[in-house]
């Protein structure tokens, strides 16, 4: 993923990779996803198509997102295709620091939990992040209206960045992450 | 689209869970190329959903989800804040002739809030709160520094008047977001509001988290921002 023109800090675009390992089930795969939305993304900035080299984070995201709207479609329309993906595991690729990040975030968003006083505020947060159920659908379930709804979303992902920023990622790590890539 | 929407409407959120049209998709998509800090939102609620993801793994959440309210962080919170009340009560008490006591951050009313200054302090700032009226800050307040000043809270409960409250003042920048005032007993008034008078000199710039607490209802919280004097 990483060249000798292009230095790129991985452990940036950490997240998103775990997003795309999540919902495809293989490390390998979404590595190679990823590494496929840089590539696109150098070869665009090379010809002239993005404007600006700041614009090339927002543009690698851009890629790698729509392969992973790509990969839902075709998991829509297969209820199997998640599986041979399995049987491609392949350890090696695997990014060693991974677990450690992972375990990080854990942590991160478990303090984030239990400083929700609400069982509820806390139900609505992981039915909403983790079970990726609709606002509505939360909403009437749990006896909830949009403003409550809105707020406690606002505020965990406010408390939840905080926590992060005290263990190092900051906005200006994207903007160095842009320039990186540009060299 | 535009990134206030973006978060307002949870767009991110919905973009990863799959829950937006195609159009709105390549919307955000094509925002996304033009505004790329909206990268470190994504990168943050990608990170978010993958924590989740381990403690669910790991059979932790379940233990989260049916934790009463009082978290063990919180408890030694308010233990912290409880040895913090005590040593105030014992140099309030045992103070040396002249030192002045520490102001008051928070009451019920402006004459208890001034009870710890040589003179009434002065109102500078009245406002009302509505509950849950969007997101970000509830209230904007301005520190007067060294001066003295409070501002008076009116805060919306939608509850019966006469209703109990405790209130806490929470300091939201700090790890834990520890309580730093309490008004232990503010009574809803005819309109269903209460009434809270904060120092604005004595209480540091920073984002401050009011919550009201009434039985076992889900707390009522307004989130308050103290911005440097001018």
């Amino acid at each position: 993923m990483t060249s000798p023109e292009f230095p790129l800090r991985k452990e940036d675009l950490a997240g998103i990779r775990a997003q795309l390992e999540r919902k495809c089930g293989n490390a390998a795969v979404a590595e190679d996803l990823l590494s496929e939305a840089i590539e696109t993304s150098l070869l665009k900035l090379r010809e002239g198509k993005i404007e600006r080299p700041e614009q090339m984070i927002g543009y690698v995201y851009r890629v790698a997102l729509n392969h992973l709207r790509n990969f839902r479609r075709r998991d829509k329309a297969s209820v199997s295709s998640a599986d041979p993906l399995e049987t491609l595991e392949d350890e090696k690729t695997r990014d060693v620091a991974a677990p450690i990040d992972h375990a990080r975030w854990a942590k991160t968003v478990m303090e984030v939990l239990k400083e929700l006083p609400a069982a509820r505020d806390r139900e609505l947060l992981v039915s909403f992040y983790l079970g990726e159920e609709d606002k509505d659908s939360l909403c009437q379930r749990l006896g909830l209206d949009e403003q409550h709804f809105n707020r406690v979303i606002h505020r965990a992902r406010e408390r939840f960045r905080a926590l992060l920023e005290g263990h190092g990622l900051k906005r200006n790590d994207f903007l160095s992450l842009a320039a990186l890539l540009v060299g | 689209m535009d990134t206030k929407l973006i978060a307002d409407r949870q767009i991110i959120e919905r973009y990863l869970a799959n829950q937006l049209s195609d159009a709105e998709a390549d919307a955000f998509e094509r925002e996304l190329e033009a505004h790329p800090e909206l990268a470190r939102d994504i990168e943050q609620i990608a990170r978010m959903k993958t924590g989740l993801a381990v403690l669910e793994r790991r059979g932790e959440l379940a233990k989260l989800l049916a934790q009463p309210v009082a978290a063990p962080r919180r408890r030694m919170a308010w233990v912290a804040t409880a040895a913090v009340v005590v040593l105030a009560l014992g140099l309030v008490v045992f103070r040396p002739s002249g030192t002045p006591a520490p102001a008051a951050l928070l009451a019920a009313s402006l004459e208890k809030l001034s009870s710890r200054s040589d003179t009434p302090i002065p109102l500078r700032a009245s406002v009302a709160l509505a509950r849950a009226r969007g997101m970000g800050f509830d209230a904007e307040l301005t520190s007067t520094g060294k001066s003295p000043g409070a501002a008076e809270l009116e805060l919306a409960t939608r509850g019966v008047p006469g209703t109990h409250y405790a209130i806490e003042l929470l300091a939201a920048d700090s790890a834990g977001a520890p309580a730093v005032a309490k008004v232990p007993d503010a009574v809803t008034d005819a309109a269903g509001a209460v009434h809270v008078f904060v120092s604005l000199s004595a209480l540091p710039p920073g984002s401050y988290l009011l919550r009201l607490s009434a039985g076992a209802d889900a707390p009522i919280e307004y989130l308050i921002a103290v911005r440097p004097p001018h």
